[in-house]
Parts: structure tokens; sequence; C-alpha cells
């Protein structure tokens, strides 16, 4: 299984790179010092595509893909490869980051749980898996480390900060160039689609994942289900379903990057 | 039987056609030179044999298997020294051998074959800090692991002092001897001259020659150079000198004058410098190099 082997490679050199273990200082920096949510939700995407935007690109602009590709790996093994030893390095440096915020929110916090707040951290494990399937489809996309920066860079940048104007302006259109009056409904249809939009974007989901996180050890504290809860309506709309988005965003990419790899002259 | 078998392949990026028909047979056990200018598709003909590049047309074996889709199978009983590759310089030269014994799954041992190819003392060094003649010797062993049947070299000794090449060539014999077939290309002639049982020549993304060395010779008519020192050359006394029988080439290279020529002609070439008033202050001759060949196929001649 050489995919094995490729992997085991990747994290070996990744592991080594400073443009990492700056990012792991920065990273100690954030989660001691916001711990919790909106802060590390920016910063983690930002680490996994740091981290990994060059590890197909990088290899093709420097030649050592040709290394790589003369020794018994086929094209499936790099891209998966990859994927594996740049996740693994991106885990190093956020476990080591949460480790740090642990201690820090533990000595300030009053209330304070351990379980929850570890689940938060395979909550985040899975967004940053979302960002580095990204840049390493992107990078298996382009011959170019530029483009392979700019590409998953710019997918970050749609999903966190334009995701919700894209959706408004769907709607716009949608509701034949107009929004609706204070009195008016949106079509049932139109209204359906908008919610299912907002909740494929991986962000979104990653806060839908962390609430339903918060819900289930409300509940199996107390006893009750909470009211309020994101559990009405189609399953879309519900925070469980924010983990079906994450794990179809850290297949898609990686299997666009291989789809397009994979046929391409080196 | 035949190692690499490739028929009529052709290969075109956007609009330059880099493989124009390639049709080329390396016999099982042989060590085969594969010569041609830059850009002549050297390079593109290795990327196809290991589905590096995908051609157009034709049909490309390796070790009896189709290029395209067995390439992993092909790939696990060879051994590529790539052109134009480069090193992860933050991994040391153990580091990279290991991660081809893994990716073979092989059994070698890292360091018998680190010291094998010259890098006995840097084995643990970061390759990061190599120079190219150090690179040229992690890449070929990391094309040793696994003893493969066969060897693809791309201009293995660019970067290499002429000890290195050496050192090279005695490697290429022992990989010969033990039964694997070779397979590189190169420019360096006198190189190819001393290993190869065969040679090929690429021109233009076909093939315009294959044969022995002694067979390339014959084919060009057994011409040898002499080389003449003179005191002084007009244009006039070697256009001269390239009418006389039996010369086919004449080059001028400040006061030296090189003539192809067959062994007849020699006296008559002395000659006629003395009749045009050139002064002769030493001559001598050099058997016919694979440069001469060289020339002569891909039409790079004077």
């Amino acid at each position: 299984m050489s995919w094995q082997a490729v992997a085991e490679k990747d994290f070996r050199d990744a592991i080594r790179s400073r443009l990492l273990l700056a990012l792991t200082v920065l990273f100690v920096l954030f989660a001691g010092g916001s711990a919790y949510f909106a802060a590390v939700s920016v910063f983690i995407p930002v680490v996994a595509i740091a981290a990994a935007y060059r590890a197909v690109a990088g290899e093709r602009q420097s030649g050592s893909l040709k290394l790589l590709l003369s020794l018994p790996n086929s094209r499936e093994d790099i891209v998966f490869g990859k994927f594996l030893g740049r996740a693994g390095v991106v885990s190093v440096a956020l476990l080591v980051g949460f480790t740090v915020g642990l201690f820090v929110v533990a000595t300030l916090a009053e209330e304070f749980s351990v379980l929850e707040y570890l689940v938060f951290v395979f909550v985040s494990l899975l967004l940053a898996y979302v960002f580095v399937s990204v840049a390493v489809g992107v990078s298996a996309f382009t011959a170019s480390t530029s483009r392979a920066a700019y590409g998953a860079f710019g997918i970050f940048v749609v999903f966190q900060f334009l995701w919700n104007v894209l959706v408004a302006g769907f709607v716009y259109v949608g509701n034949g160039f107009g929004f609706p009056g204070p009195e008016e409904e949106f079509p049932e249809w139109l209204r359906t689609a908008a919610e299912f939009l907002t909740i494929v974007d991986p962000t979104a989901a990653y806060q839908q994942g962390v609430l339903w996180v918060g819900r289930q050890l409300a509940e199996s504290a107390n006893g009750q289900a909470q009211a309020g809860a994101a559990t009405d309506g189609p399953f879309y709309v519900q925070d469980w379903f924010g983990f079906v988005v994450l794990l179809f965003w850290v297949a898609v990419p990686l299997l666009v990057g291989y789809w397009r790899f994979q046929q391409v002259d080196l | 039987m035949a190692t690499v078998e490739l028929e009529g392949v052709i290969k075109r990026f956007s609009n330059v056609t880099a493989l124009s028909g390639i049709d080329l047979t390396v016999e099982d056990g042989e060590i085969f030179g594969f010569l041609g200018p830059n850009g002549a598709g050297k390079s593109t003909t290795i990327n196809v044999l290991l589905d590096f590049v995908r051609p157009d047309a034709g049909s490309v074996r390796v070790l009896g298997r189709d290029a395209r889709e067995e390439s992993v199978a092909i790939r696990s009983r060879t051994g590529v020294l790539p052109e134009g590759f480069s090193v992860y310089d933050r991994l040391t030269a153990r580091e990279h051998v290991a991660f081809a014994i893994d990716s073979k799954e092989a059994s070698d041992d890292p360091e018998a074959i680190l010291q094998r190819v010259g890098l006995g003392d840097a084995v643990d060094r970061k390759a990061g800090g190599f120079s190219t003649g150090m690179e040229q010797r992690l890449a070929l062993a990391i094309a040793l692991v696994g003893k493969p049947d066969l060897l693809i070299l791309d201009e293995p000794s660019s970067g290499l002092d002429p000890n290195g090449a050496r050192e090279f060539r005695e490697i290429i014999r022992e990989e010969h001897d033990r039964g694997a077939t070779v397979f590189f290309s190169s420019h360096i002639l006198g190189q190819v001259e001393s290993v190869c049982d065969r040679v090929g020549i690429l021109r233009d993304g076909e093939v315009v020659a294959v044969d022995s060395i002694e067979g390339l010779r014959e084919a060009v008519g057994g011409e040898s150079t002499l080389v003449v020192e003179t005191d002084g050359l007009s244009d006039g006394a070697s256009d001269t000198v390239a009418g006389v029988e039996g010369v086919s080439d004449v080059a001028v290279d400040g006061t030296q004058l090189r003539a192809s020529c067959t062994d007849d002609a020699k006296t008559a070439v002395l000659a006629t410098l003395d009749e045009e008033g050139v002064g002769v202050s030493d001559f001598s001759t050099e058997e016919t190099s694979l440069e001469t060949l060289f020339s002569h196929y891909t039409g790079g001649g004077t």
C-alpha cells in the first residue's frame, strides 16, 4: 500500500517546514487567547490551507514529483497520501494549539467541561480536514503553486465571507429581482433552496456541528431535550446535518483534484 | 524478448510535435544509449515509458506490460533517474532511500545503497544542502532500490565531475552484469560509447538510427578526423580542402583545421594546404568519435 509510504514521507517532510512552525505558534496564541469559536473558526482554515496548498503543485513545480512518480506510486496514492500526510501535520499543529488553549480555558473559566472541549476539538479537526482537502484538491488540479494558493484561499474567502451574500443574491434573483416586502412571503421553493444553500457552506456546517455537540452534551446533563434546538423542520436544517456537509467537503475537493490530476501530462 | 517496445508513438504538445512516430526496441539485458540534441524528444520518450506523459497515438510496452494501464507494475520493477528532478530539502539521504524502499516494498539497506553511490558519509545529512552531483547520486541510489529489471537513466551524468561519471559507468556495468536492462539518454557521447551495446539516435521526434557503435561507424564510412595546426588559414584554403576528394566535412577553429575524411585523403589534404601556401606546424588524426556520427545523423555538422 504505497499511499501509506507517500503519507508518511509527506508528513515527515511537511512537519519540518518553518511555515508550519510559525502557524502553530500563531494558532497557540489564538487558541490560548480567544479560545472557543469565532476567531478559531476563521483561523483553522487558514492553517489548513497554508500547510497544504503546496502539497502536489509544489512538488510538480520543483520536480520532486518526478522522483515520487518514478517509484511505484500511482497518482491516486499521491493525492490521497498527500491528503493524509498534510491532515496529520495540521492535526499536530491544532492539537498543540488546543492543548495550550485547554489550560488557559480551564484556568480562566468558571464552568468548564473537558468533554465539551474535546468534542469541540474534534469538530474543529473536521473543519481543518475540509480545508486540507480543498487545498490538496486545488493543488492537484493546477501546475503552479501560486494558482494553488489563490484557488484554495479564494474558496475559503467565498465560504467564509461571501457565501451569505451569494445566497442573498440568489434569493434576490430567484424572487424576480427583488426582496419581498415586510408582509410578503418567500415562495416555498426559494426558502427551501436558500436554507439548503446556507447549510452547504462548510463554515456554517461547522457551526451547526458545534451546536449539535453542545445540545447533545446539555441534553445528557439535563436528561431532557432543550427548547429552541434545531430539531424540527427538514433534515438539512437540523444541526447533525452539519457533519454530513463537512464529510461531503472532505471528499469532494480531493476527488475533483484527483480526477484532473490522473489525466494530465506532467 | 524486448524490455522496451515503442511502436508509432506520437505526442503533440498544443501545436508542437514532440514525438512524430517513435519506433524503438530495447532487448532484455542490453545497455541501450539514447542520443539526441536537446529538444529531440529524449525526455518525452522516457516520460511516455513512465506514464508521466500520455501519447496521442502508438503503443508503448515496458517489461511486457502496457505503459498506460500497468504503470505501477512497471515502475515496481524499474529504477528511474529522472531528468530535471529535485530532492526533498528537509529529508535526509537515508529518508529518501527509505521512502523508495517502502514504496517498492523492497528490503534493501539504505546505508549500503548510499555507500555504493558514494554518499556513505552523507547518509544522515539533509538533502537540502547537497550539490547537484550529490543530488544526482542520491537519485541513482533511489533508482537502484529493489534490484530493478530495468534502469531508466535520463542524462545520468549531468552535474557530475569526470570521476563521478566514471563511478556511474561502473555501476551501470555492474547492474548490467546482474542482468538488468539499462536504457539511458545522454548527450555526453564518450560515455555512451564506452558503456553501450547499442545506440539509438533521435532527431526531431524520430529515431533516425539504431545500431551498435561499430555498426554506426561503418555506416558513416570509416572516416576519421585529421586535425591540422597551421600558421594561419584563409577562407579560400579551407574551401579548397573541402573540395578534395574523400573529404566530407571541414571545420576551422582559429588556426586549427579539422577535416573529416577517409584515410586515403589525408595526404591529399596536407598537400593541398601546402599548395595554398598554408604553413603546417603540426597534425594528428582522431578516430571517428560518436560526435561525428551524431552530427552526421542529426545534421548538426559544421
